[in-house]
């Protein structure tokens, strides 16, 4: 049963790896060239897709949340904690070949238009909560703190998807796709969307071990402070 | 750099990325294998 298993969990990821490989040689060998805007536009197989499954990763990290704030279960914030990593992975993916784009588009590596702006904003939210969780002490509060974090940024999420219709931007909303660019584009949620899934389940598994291997530790600590605690309070006293 | 080199330059950063973040977390999951064995020896 164990050996079934490991075939699947390598399967998966050399079936991810294959397809990847595909979609490279599809964009360069196969896809053909936009007209307006020439060969830049084949970055836009990869900025897309990244960029649904940021919203994805992080939508992830927002139900997590919200289940933690109802049931108060350690899975939870391990699940919204690996949510927040791969968002934060995605959208460093989508903020770099975004840039690449612009610098052969538009002449420069970056503006400050809405879209862009927001993006910005929800790569610096999430690497914040990443950055700040270490420094919480306690695993509830940590959790807590971060699962009412991880719903208000989450707010940021629909400001992306929405700006660019709400507001004036330079940043294109749609692009006329022949059928042959429509099938790459396609394709290539096939491997990001199974990196994706594949991540969020090995960094949520990780954080599970990690947890546990952390209880008995905890279970020593609080032992320690417990039979600290009497003589430390009766000198205060 | 012409319009061809952004493209590659972008599906190199991509899959270093995206492939990096896989095989960091399988050498975690290692270590931490290593750790749980050290731990209950």
């Amino acid at each position: 049963m164990q050996r079934l298993t490991t075939i699947l969990k390598y399967g998966y990821w050399v079936i991810a790896a294959l397809l990847f490989a595909g979609g490279v040689v599809l964009v360069f060998a196969w896809t053909p060239t936009e007209a307006t805007m020439g060969p830049v536009q084949k970055i836009f197989y990869l900025h897309l897709p990244a960029a649904i499954n940021t919203f994805l990763a992080l939508m992830v990290c927002f139900i997590a949340s919200v289940g933690y704030l109802w049931k108060r279960q350690q899975q939870f914030d391990d699940l919204a904690l690996a949510g927040a990593k791969v968002g934060v992975l995605l959208c460093s993916i989508v903020l770099l070949t975004g840039m690449l784009w612009s610098r052969s588009a538009w002449g420069t590596w970056w503006t400050w238009s809405p879209r862009l702006t927001f993006s910005l904003v929800l790569w610096l939210l999430y690497t914040v909560y990443l950055v700040i969780r270490p420094s919480i002490e306690g695993q509830q509060r940590r959790a807590m703190i971060s699962a009412v974090y991880g719903i208000v940024a989450f707010v940021d999420v629909p400001l992306v998807y929405l700006s660019v219709k709400l507001m004036p931007d330079i940043h294109p909303t749609s692009i006329a796709l022949a059928p042959a660019m429509q099938w790459t584009l396609g394709y290539w949620f096939l491997p990001i969307t199974m990196i994706n899934i594949g991540l969020l389940a090995v960094a949520y598994r990780l954080h599970r071990r990690e947890a546990l291997l952390a209880r008995p530790r905890t279970a020593i600590a609080v032992r320690r402070s417990t039979f600290h605690r009497p003589a430390a309070t009766g000198g205060a006293a | 750099m012409t319009g061809e080199h952004f493209v590659i330059v972008a599906y190199v950063v991509g899959a270093i990325l995206l492939w990096g973040a896989a095989a960091w977390l399988w050498l975690a999951h290692r270590h931490l294998t290593r750790r749980e064995h050290q731990h209950r020896g």
